[in-house]
């Protein structure tokens, strides 16, 4: 069985005041292993909200999600920490690397809950951040880094735990052109090197060239 | 290792607010080191008062000696073998000054025209002098004599409270007579010359109370027993041992150390503890409070980082262990900031030597001390570090059960 991810008649409604939006309605999408694939929509179309409960980040109201044919359960908490540090990593918006700690303890920091030790944690991350051509940025606090290292950094970051799925949303949206493509070419090259499945979510129709699958979502629902 | 340093960069990071949070916390160590500290020195004082005054360091008696019931006068007193026997032996052990006879007793004092009641103490007044300076101070006339070995001396002198002595119409230099019951249940009488009048600073015993020598004591109940040993050591802190080793060399003897035998001091050490607890408990509750607020705000703002690192699986007992070490380390520093402060101005203080007004009952200044011992600091430091972490429980309980997408979207 070649299946990474299945997403089966996935539900989410918001409601705020009296209002009630349908973030996403009876989506169902497949994700073979290893794919480049994106998500795409405009604005307030439920991009977030599907990365959101593919990362575990937030519960579906009805519908599942299966990894490898396992269905998530999003009321195990334990069960989902596990999910989250071994299976999947995420890239944000905003980078949100932890301003207190270097470029590497940064990567470093999703081995934290592994059972590595120290030089193996370490050597780890060093890998990863060679890998997005940080080499030389070890040390550097966030801080010091562009916007464009610092999201590489995060890819790094997402790559560490050696996840079957990284998930993005909207990663290359504060970046500048050159550095959106540079972000896009690492991650490709992780993806072929590797074989770590991504799914990101953009605006941008010159990313969206580049993804092999492109899901398309329109109030909540997937267009086809 | 790798959590402890990321707790203690989260500390750094801010630095004035970790400041003005461990300076509270200094100044809570502060209160409280200064407090256990001047009520430390408080008890010791009054132990040594307490000891000095007459208690001594523990005294010895036949059993039932200190809450029996006596049917004839003496009849749960010391025989003299056994007060010489204890009283030698306790000339041996290190760490014992001396130790000292006395006789209690009781009967009817006369001048001729007047008689009452009295309670009287037979004493070895040079003795009595060495433990305490203050022993019957005079207010009239002169102390009791020596007792001397080699020379003899005219040993039927009396000296009576002041206000047993005004009851009377007694003055120093006038005759007095001494009635009892002696051990073997006949009446004896004494004549004795009021040598001088004393006053202990209590009204009760001041119209009660006089003092003979022992001999005369002895003589007039018609008996070489005595009542008490008192014993007097160097120091204080080995009472309990002492004790306990005389205890087992003489186990058909009733020994009472002076904590036992002063019911006040252990009532003033109670209603100073209740005070210092109560006192202690408000410097808890308001460095918690203050410390809990920079906690909260402290965590409050890093809600997006909480949620980034439990997207990565960090579970959240682990991120709130963490919370809870930052603030155990904010504690760290603030109260050994304090602890240091506490020390250094106590050492001034002692020094400079302030004096106090006299407490009541008391006539002279005493000087303000502060004594903290080393269990204190150890004790206040880990309650602080305790008060810290503790401060950090509610903000970070609030901030990891937060939804993680909620986290994430905190600006
Ligand atoms: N926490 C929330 N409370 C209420 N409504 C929400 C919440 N999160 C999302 N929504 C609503 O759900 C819908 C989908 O939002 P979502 O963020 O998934 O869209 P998006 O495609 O990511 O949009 P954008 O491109 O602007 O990021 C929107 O209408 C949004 O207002
Ligand atoms: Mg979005």
């Amino acid at each position: 069985m070649n299946n990474l991810l299945k997403i089966q008649g996935l539900s989410k409604t918001f409601s705020r005041g009296g209002d009630t939006v349908k973030a996403l309605d009876n989506v169902s999408i497949s994700l073979e292993k290893e794919t480049f694939a994106a998500v795409s929509g405009p604005s307030g179309s439920g991009k977030s909200t599907l990365l959101n409960i593919v990362g575990t980040l937030d519960r579906p109201d009805s519908g599942s999600v299966s990894l490898e044919g396992e269905e998530i359960d999003y009321f195990n908490e334990g069960k989902l920490e596990d999910i989250r540090s071994n299976r999947l990593g995420f890239i944000f918006q905003d980078f949100n690397l932890i301003p207190v700690l270097s470029a590497v303890e940064n990567v470093e920091m999703p081995l934290y809950s592994s059972n590595l030790s120290t030089s193996e944690r370490r050597e780890k991350a060093e890998q990863a951040l060679d890998a997005v051509g940080l080499a030389d940025r070890m040390e550097h606090r966030p801080n010091q880094l562009s916007g464009g290292q610092q999201q590489r950094v995060a890819v790094a970051r997402a790559l560490a735990g050696t996840p079957e799925l990284v998930l993005g949303d909207e990663p290359t949206a504060n970046l500048d052109t050159k550095s959106a493509f540079l972000l896009l070419d690492v991650m490709e090259n992780l993806n072929q090197t590797l074989g770590t499945a991504f799914l990101f979510s953009t605006h941008d129709p010159r990313i969206l060239e580049r993804a092999k699958t492109v899901f398309t979502l329109e109030d909540g629902v997937l267009q086809s | 290792m790798k959590w402890l340093l990321f707790a203690w960069r989260n500390v750094l990071r801010n630095k004035r607010r970790t400041t003005i949070a461990a300076g509270t916390i200094a100044m809570g160590a502060i209160a409280l080191l200064a407090a256990a500290g001047y009520v430390n020195a408080t008890f010791t004082g009054l132990r040594e008062t307490t000891i000095k005054g007459g208690v001594g360091h523990f005294q010895i008696g036949a059993i039932g000696q200190f809450d029996g019931y006596q049917e004839t006068p003496m009849e749960l007193a010391l025989p003299a073998h056994d007060a010489e026997a204890v009283t030698k032996k306790a000339s041996e052990i290190d760490d014992v000054r001396f130790s000292m006879k006395r006789v209690l007793f009781e009967g009817l004092i006369s001048n001729g025209d007047r008689t009452v009641i009295f309670l009287g103490r037979g004493v070895e007044p040079g003795k009595e002098k060495k433990l305490s300076r203050n022993f019957a101070p005079i207010i009239a006339g002169r102390s009791l004599p020596k007792i001397k070995k080699d020379k003899a001396v005219d040993l039927n002198k009396v000296i009576l409270g002041k206000d047993l002595a005004r009851n009377l119409g007694v003055k120093p230099g006038d005759f007095v007579t001494l009635l009892t019951t002696t051990v073997h249940g006949s009446l004896n009488a004494i004549d004795l010359t009021v040598s001088g009048l004393y006053t202990t600073g209590i009204p009760e015993q001041d119209e009660r109370f006089l003092m003979v020598p022992l001999p005369i004591a002895q003589s007039l109940l018609g008996t070489d027993k005595v009542s008490r040993v008192v014993v007097v050591l160097d120091k204080t802190e080995v009472t309990n041992t002492i004790l306990s080793n005389l205890q087992k060399d003489f186990p058909k003897l009733e020994m009472k150390d002076w904590l036992s035998l002063a019911p006040f001091y252990q009532k003033v050490v109670t209603l100073y503890q209740s005070i210092f607890t109560v006192m202690g408990a408000i410097v808890v509750l308001v460095v918690l409070l203050s410390t809990t607020n920079t906690m909260l705000m402290s965590i409050m703002e890093r809600a997006r980082e909480i949620g980034t690192i439990r997207a990565f699986g960090i579970s959240r007992i682990r991120l709130k262990l963490n919370f809870l070490i930052e603030g155990g380390i904010i504690g760290l520093i603030g109260a050994s900031t304090g602890a240091v402060m506490a020390y250094g101005s106590a050492q001034v203080v002692n020094q400079v030597g302030i004096l106090m007004p006299p407490p009541p009952g008391m006539n002279v200044e005493i000087p303000l001390l502060f004594m903290i011992d080393g269990s204190y600091f150890a004790g206040v430091i880990s309650l602080l570090i305790i008060v810290g972490s503790i401060s950090a429980w509610y903000p970070s309980r609030h901030a990891v059960r937060q939804k993680i997408v909620d986290a994430l979207d905190h600006i």
